[in-house]
């Protein structure tokens, strides 16, 4: 994989393209597709559409300029009361910037738009962008040789809440079911565990 | 039987073409014909044998998940039998050595026996590993030439080539003693005193090479460890010897032959010094495994101890160590030497203490816990002791058979040459 | 004289007896030969096969694959690209224990559905240990818990592997790309390679794997995941019927962490390389010295 390849990364990283993948860098190669999750930037409405998909509501329709609602600092119990951040001592207008509801802001005070989480997320987990600049974090579907197909990465919030980035505990899919199960170690039983071991014995 | 005589001077006349197929002829005769306890034993071990083939059968054709192995524990009870059997046809050589190394006049009589019994415990080393394999359809893949046989990386093809070897040696060296006999031609020494002095190294090489299988592998710390191969002889020269004591008794009783008191007094002293080498070996590494402790003497733990209230083996290898100790103990008493039952009863002890020693106690714990530390217990099914007394019933009667032709020849009640009676067989 | 013939008369009789009863204790062997075709009983060694002769296979699996289970599906041999030495990463910061990996491989792999078997056995490690003694494979809880850490293993793909060493046919080796193989159409079974691997990464076919027509994966390898015969030993192959197509392998795709790093080691641009360069990677059982390709590393 060439060095372009990263240098496409960075690109679509930092100067913000709106588009959800970048022509390759050589004609050889095919592109490194960023997903994003459906609802990026838009509040669940709780609606479906005809095909089943999630109807999100844009930002704008209450914040923008024809909006009321102030962008508020504590949980919000109208439409996104769902929203309980727990993101260390993060407000909302940590990452939302206050005047136009359909970006996010940097520090610094610049707007980017929500595609470019990674940008914005990576303004204090430095250590994790940087993997994620080299492919060692967030994972992807695909191909590892892009010279036969796309790569289709993550980005942060496809995996990541960014209101509450806590993981939750998820339940693990089957466990091995040997014809023999090892016995549970640690208290931590199998679920065909000692007694399956002692009939054949 | 023998493979090598053709290049020989014929007798009286006749050619091997003559000879050769007379004298197998014989030996089918011999071996369908004998008295009513003959008959009974050899239908006893008929039937288990055939009981061991329908179980063989059906675990081709349902698969080894008959037996109770499985990922963590992938050999077991047949593995413990082969390791076992390769012992018994190299502690043979307990009598060739005697015979033909310390010119024993009386061993070099009945030396035969030692010979025979090598043959008949490879038959039964090879059985065991054609019923482990799961696809004993493709044994020709490690023919060499047609097959791809990965000699000389492969332990594995190693062992196959020398357990071949030795009983190819042991056959010929037989075969030619016993055919010359037939036709009777006196032995000529060129032909086989030469393969006697190369099947002892060669004994030595098997069971050392059986060892290599185990000791290689670097994944299975109870395994990997220099002294399993001197502990495989020294256990090798407790079994064979045990053995053949009681088999020459048995022989001596039962076939009415004038087998004299020396061979027997000779394996018997053998015997009561290796049992007790045979005890120091396993207490070194007892010593070595419990003392240093940590994970790479979980599975020593196991064994003698027990492991996370896992103990299955516990109470086989503590059988086992009372079995030989109590072997041991009895072959130094005094008494021993005038009461030769009392020997016996210690032959039969330390022969099932090593059995039990080589296998639930060597093979079994190398793969408990797993190599990722995962403990599954493990005890042989009905299907692995169906196969495994099958098995010994065929080595038994060809043992019985062999020794039988043995008898008939060398005693000269069957051949072709003059009669001899004083020597046994 | 009378006896003789007398006892020849009953050793006939017993020798006829004995036959007959030889012949019907080993009936049930039939079960096993009535599958054995001639061709597949005398096909050579997968090296030895010339370009025709391996189509001639490959057709002739998808014929039985077609017959004996009612699945169409293609098998393929996907040689290895040269310039291309895959290799494997693990971040055990971020794998939190899902076994997705292990259902992804279960699922790609044709894996016998009864015993839910994986090449890849994940196991809840306590933390600050790196000890299995202290592991467990078979937790059954949510994930992940407090106090612990997961670390799954699969085929590490030594480049001194000691199976490929220990078997006595060749019937396994290593390919060019670094993949440990099987010819699952020349193993023997005597699972010497399951005593000799140090990461419990083989499997034995114990018995004939059993799995629903239409849940049969048709996207097959010869040397990866047709369904194996019984009686075989198997392993992870880095999916290379996916791998040297240029896809992740199974159990990356599935990975919801992102836990997983698959690549080309000759790529000095790789993910991979960037891993190897940059993170702290250690190897299982380093000192045992079977230098594998599967790395692990955690992030701080």
């Amino acid at each position: 994989m060439p060095s372009q390849t990263w240098v496409v990364v960075g690109f679509l990283l930092l100067v913000g393209l709106a588009a959800q993948s970048v022509e390759p860098a050589s004609s050889e190669l095919h592109p490194v597709e960023i997903r994003n999750p459906p609802l990026l930037g838009k509040v669940d409405s709780g609606l479906r559409d005809a095909s089943g998909v999630a109807i999100g509501i844009e930002c704008a329709t209450c914040h923008g300029p024809s909006g009321s609602a102030a962008l508020a600092s504590e949980g919000d119990e109208s439409i996104h009361g769902e929203i309980a951040l727990a993101h260390g001592a993060l407000a909302c207008a940590s990452c939302h910037d206050p005047t136009d509801r359909t970006r996010l802001r940097l520090a610094d005070g610049q707007a980017i738009p929500f595609a470019e989480v990674m940008t914005l997320c990576g303004q204090c987990h430095g250590p994790v962008l940087r993997s994620f600049e080299h492919g060692a974090h967030g994972g992807g579907r695909g191909h590892w040789d892009r010279s036969r197909g796309p790569f289709v990465r993550n980005n942060c919030v496809a995996c990541h809440d960014a209101h509450q980035p806590a993981y939750p505990l998820v339940s693990p899919a089957p466990g091995p079911n040997d014809r023999f199960q090892p016995a549970a170690q640690n208290g931590a039983p199998g679920r065909h565990g000692a007694e399956e071991a002692s009939e054949h014995e | 039987m023998s493979t090598t005589t053709a290049d020989q001077a014929p007798p009286a006349g006749d050619s091997h073409l003559v000879t050769y197929p007379r004298f197998l002829w014989e030996c089918v005769k011999i071996s369908v014909d004998g008295g009513l306890l003959f008959y009974a034993w050899m239908f006893a071990l008929t039937a288990m044998a055939l009981v061991g083939a329908n179980a063989w059968a059906q675990q081709l054709a349902q698969g080894m998940a008959l037996t109770n192995l499985n990922d963590h524990v992938s050999w077991g009870l047949y593995i413990a039998n082969f390791t076992f059997g390769v012992g018994l046809a190299a502690g043979a050589v307990m009598m060739v050595i005697p015979a033909y190394l310390y010119d024993d006049e009386e061993m070099h009589e009945v030396v035969i026996v030692g010979e025979l019994l090598a043959i008949a415990a490879i038959i039964v080393c090879v059985a065991f590993v054609i019923v482990d394999m799961g696809r004993p359809d493709r044994l020709w893949h490690m023919a060499p030439i047609i097959g791809r046989f990965h000699w000389p990386m492969s332990m594995l093809a190693w062992d196959v080539v020398v357990l071949i070897g030795y009983l190819l040696l042991n056959l010929h060296i037989s075969g030619y003693m016993i055919y010359s006999r037939f036709v009777g031609k006196p032995l000529n020494p060129k032909w086989y005193v030469p393969f006697v002095f190369l099947s002892v190294a060669w004994a030595i090489s098997i069971h050392t090479v059986t060892a290599f299988l185990y000791t290689g592998l670097g994944s299975r710390p109870f395994w990997n460890d220099a002294i399993i191969a001197p502990r495989f002889i020294a256990s090798a020269f407790v079994t064979g010897p045990a053995f053949l004591i009681v088999a020459l008794t048995l022989i001596r009783r039962l076939m009415k032959l004038a087998i004299p008191d020396g061979p027997i007094r000779t394996l018997a002293r053998i015997l009561r010094v290796t049992v007790w080498v045979n005890l120091f070996l396993l207490g070194a590494e007892v010593f070595t495994q419990l003392y240093t402790g940590g994970s790479h003497a979980a599975a020593a733990r196991y064994l003698y101890l027990g492991l996370d209230g896992h103990s299955a083996l516990v109470p086989w290898i503590w059988s086992a160590i009372a079995l030989n100790a109590t072997a041991a103990v009895v072959l130094l008493l005094p008494v021993s030497r005038r009461r030769p039952g009392l020997v016996l009863l210690a032959c039969v002890l330390t022969f099932v203490g090593v059995w039990i020693e080589k296998g639930m106690g060597m093979i079994v714990p190398g793969f408990v816990p797993s190599t990722l530390h995962e403990i599954v217990e493990y005890a042989p099914s009905p299907t692995e002791w169906k196969l495994t007394v099958g098995i010994w019933a065929v080595g038994l009667g060809v043992f019985t058979v062999a020794v039988k032709i043995a008898a008939q020849v060398l005693t000269g009640r069957s051949g072709l040459g003059p009669p001899r009676t004083r020597e046994a067989g | 004289m009378s006896d003789v013939t007398r006892r020849t008369a009953i050793a006939g009789i017993g020798a006829t007896l004995g036959v007959a009863a030889f012949a019907k204790v080993m009936e049930p062997v039939r079960e096993f030969t009535k599958d054995l075709s001639l061709d597949q009983f005398l096909q050579r060694h997968y090296r030895e096969l010339s370009p025709e002769d391996i189509q001639g296979v490959l057709r002739r699996i998808e014929e039985d694959t077609l017959r004996e289970r009612g699945a169409r599906v293609q098998v393929a041999d996907d040689k290895p690209i040269p310039g291309v030495q895959f290799g494997y990463a693990l971040n055990l910061s971020v794998c939190n224990g899902c076994r997705k990996c292990a259902e992804a491989c279960h699922e790609e792999n044709n894996h016998d559905r009864a015993t839910n078997q994986s090449y890849i056995r994940v196991f809840e490690m306590e933390q600050g240990s790196l000890d299995f003694e202290h592991a467990s494979a078979t937790y059954d809880h949510a994930v992940p818990a407090p106090g612990k850490y997961y670390m799954p293993v699969q085929c590490q793909q030594c480049d001194d592997a000691p199976c490929v060493s220990v078997c006595p046919v060749e019937a396994t080796w290593k390919e060019e790309d670094g993949v440990v193989v099987v010819d699952y159409d020349w193993c023997i079974g005597c699972r010497y390679c399951e005593a000799a691997c140090p990461y419990h990464a083989r499997r034995f076919n114990w018995t004939k794997p059993e799995i629903p027509a239409e849940e049969i994966n048709p996207d097959q390898g010869y040397l990866s995941n047709r369904v194996r015969p019984q009686g075989v030993v198997e392993k992870c192959h880095f999916c290379l019927h996916r791998t040297r197509r240029g896809k992740l392998p199974a159990c990356a795709e599935a990975c919801p962490t992102g836990a997983r790093v698959f690549g080309n080691l000759l790529d000095p641009e790789s993910p991979i390389r960037w891993v190897l360069a940059n993170k702290r990677v250690f190897v299982l059982k380093e000192e045992l010295g079977t230098r594998p390709r599967f790395f692990y590393f955690f992030d701080s």
